[in-house]
């Protein structure tokens, strides 16, 4: 359990925009250990998705990772080339399941189609483009059974459009697991859908990350599913981590001023007729973040050493960790 | 001329039914699957007091921003009625609607296709002020449009900024200043805060608050998200596939939800816990088409305390557990209680 499978330290991101470069991850360090669940939350615009993707190594052209290291098993993930990492890490390691999954399938393949790529690219190579096609149907097929899909040997002809949104993400979750990997990383998988459909698909994860033993990096900026899904959980703010702590801990005992203040936004019964807690300002455009602290125009504590330079993200109780300069104050 | 009637309830909706017809079109009659009726809203009824919050709540298609449009009368309803201050809406003449349309507005879902991308946010706020003549002359419609961007928090400069030039919390600001600039008694809001991250989501709700204080204004509020209707609303209607499945106070109904819909609905919204683990209900399978609605009641398909042959051949009988809260169940009152 306490093996560590991924280790991400000092990963900073630029993209190149119009306006300049803009650090959208700026030394981040994070480690997730065997079979838990990392939850990553945080704002849109504040670089979940770009550790998710700088972890696969698909980051869009105009973003380059300019410094730190990604170690996965022991390998350094940025010293791999392209071919490698096609072959032994996208898909059959580390598996991806994005925010639109309307999206991330192709329209004009059936999802047989799909699945099986999937499975023939990582399992199957030396059987050549028609080898053992039985074989391999029959195995998209349980893994459709295995997600859920009524009728999967007929569904599997289908078309993606043919598919609800909850049914399209158990396709994704199905081709995600369809090559046993040790990392799940899922990307606001249950944004796009209604609560009782997201209740059945994080249902479906948790019990399928149990039955194949996978670590998970979950996205998402919905705190409710965060506390519900995580062992542990990472909190962003432009382009940093600010607290990283046991799931329990961190929402029974916010350190960092942003995810206090994140908690008090959350609207409730209990809070009917007074008003909610907001962040003044807004998050910092990538091009013009702050110096120091990057949450310091928006903090309520705000102290001279916080614009001078930024915290350290520093251990204070077992298992909290929290880049801030005032935590105690709080 | 403005008569204060008592005791008339701003806006009842009665016995509302919106159906949509698929299938009349030339292809449809040559290849032929032939006119469908999609159920979109069947018999809908509830009542709104004035300076209330109301809230329609439900799953994607099962006809809650139907029934809100229905209301404005921008979707015609098939049958049913509409009384805003004791009036039906139905039977206005065109000069009445016109009238109508100044006193009821709509904050849209989707806040950058509901407002034109080639108008500046001065000219989108102005507009209705336009159409419906309200002011005269030019500097007082600038004066108007500059003191609104200031109510909903952005600045006067604002005005000559095009849609895309604003964030999604800015872009649903404009959509609120718009619906306010004729002075409205009543505003639908259609999913305010969907798509919006918590702090910006909870400024918006802040803000409708203030304005509801300072303008007199009843809601109804459109949305799934639970969290934020249990914290803004009045009362409640639970929707399923296009009726109404639980209606009540908001305390009662999120404290207490007592229909199987309902009470699968709040056990599944995620939560920041503090200790005490809650039991998940899970439904199985998902909404069927409001084409070929299931006999009886509507959720017989996926509820998990179905009785048996009862709950998919008779309509589901209304239920009242007091202080206005209905449950339409086939399942006595006494029983659903005890769970």
């Amino acid at each position: 359990m306490n093996e560590r499978l991924l280790r991400v330290s000092d990963l900073t991101v630029e993209y190149s925009t119009r306006r300049g470069i803009g650090r959208a991850l700026d030394n981040v360090s994070l480690d997730i250990r065997e079979g838990e669940v990392l939850g990553l939350v945080g704002e849109s615009g504040c670089g979940k998705t770009t550790l998710g993707l700088s972890i696969m190594k698909l980051l869009p052209r105009f973003g380059k990772i300019v410094q730190g290291e990604i170690l996965f098993k022991g390998r350094n993930l940025l010293d791999l080339p392209e071919r490698i990492m096609n072959r032994e890490i996208r898909g059959r390691e580390i598996a991806m399941i994005i925010q639109d999954p309307m999206h991330a399938l192709n329209p004009v393949f059936t999802i047989r189609t799909q699945i099986v790529d999937v499975l023939r690219f990582h399992k199957d190579r030396r059987l050549g483009p028609h080898g053992k096609g039985i074989q391999l149907r029959n195995e998209a097929a349980k893994m459709l059974e295995e997600v859920g899909i009524a009728d999967p040997a007929e569904r599997l002809t289908d078309y993606p459009f043919q598919f609800s949104g909850g049914m399209i993400q158990r396709v994704m979750v199905a081709m995600a697991f369809s090559c046993n990997p040790s990392l799940l990383i899922a990307d606001e998988p249950t944004t796009a859908l209604d609560v009782t459909i997201e209740a059945q698909i994080l249902e479906l994860l948790k019990s399928l990350v149990k039955r194949y033993g996978a670590s998970v990096l979950y996205i998402s900026h919905d705190l409710g599913v965060i506390s519900e899904i995580s062992d542990r959980v990472a909190v962003m703010y432009a382009g940093n981590i600010v607290e990283y702590a046991d799931t329990t801990l961190l929402f029974e005992d916010p350190a960092h001023p942003y995810t206090e203040a994140l908690l008090r936004c959350l609207p409730g019964a209990e809070a009917r007729g007074k008003r909610l807690g907001t962040i003044p300002g807004r998050v910092p455009d990538l091009t013009e973040r702050p110096n120091g602290c990057k949450f310091h125009p928006r903090c309520p504590y705000v102290r001279e050493i916080c614009k001078e330079k930024p915290p350290k993200l520093l251990e204070i109780a077992s298992g909290h960790s929290v880049a801030c300069f005032g935590y105690k104050k709080i | 001329m403005k008569k204060k009637r008592e005791r008339v309830p701003l806006v009842q909706v009665q016995g509302l039914k919106t159906y949509f017809y698929k299938g009349r079109g030339i292809l449809s009659k040559v290849f032929g699957k032939g006119l469908r009726i999609v159920h979109a809203v069947d018999d809908v009824s509830f009542t709104i007091e004035e300076g209330k919050n109301f809230s329609l709540v439900g799953e994607t298609g099962c006809g809650k921003s139907t029934v809100g449009r229905s209301i404005l009368r921008l979707v015609e309803p098939t049958n049913g009625k509409i009384l805003f201050e004791g009036q039906n809406l139905l039977e206005f003449s065109k000069r009445e609607m016109q009238k109508f349309r100044r006193k009821a507005q709509i904050v849209m879902q989707d806040p950058r296709s509901s407002l034109n991308p080639r108008m500046t946010a001065g000219e989108i706020i102005a507009e209705p002020l336009r159409i419906h003549g309200m002011k005269k002359y030019e500097d007082e419609i600038q004066d108007e449009v500059a003191r609104l961007l200031e109510t909903v928090r952005l600045s006067s400069e604002d005005a000559d900024k095009y849609p895309h030039e604003f964030s999604g919390g800015q872009a649903r600001r404009i959509g609120i200043a718009r619906a306010l600039v004729l002075r409205p008694q009543f505003i639908v809001a259609d999913e305010l805060t969907s798509g919006l991250d918590v702090s910006i989501a909870a400024a918006i709700l802040d803000l409708m608050q203030d304005l509801q204080d300072e303008f007199k204004l009843t809601y109804l509020w459109i949305s799934h998200d639970l969290h934020m209707v249990k914290y803004i609303s009045d009362s409640i209607a639970i929707m399923y596939l296009g009726k109404i499945v639980e209606i009540g106070r908001a305390q009662d109904i999120s404290d207490d939800p007592l229909h199987p819909y309902s009470q699968a609905l709040f056990s599944a919204i995620p939560t920041v816990k503090h200790g005490q683990e809650t039991k998940k209900i899970i439904l199985e399978g998902e909404v069927p088409s409001p084409i070929h609605p299931p006999s009886g009641c509507r959720f017989n398909t996926r509820c998990p305390r179905k009785l048996g042959a009862i709950c998919e051949t008779d309509e589901p009988p209304c239920q009242d557990a007091g202080d206005g809260h209905h449950i339409s169940c086939h399942i006595p009152l006494e029983a659903l209680r005890e769970v």
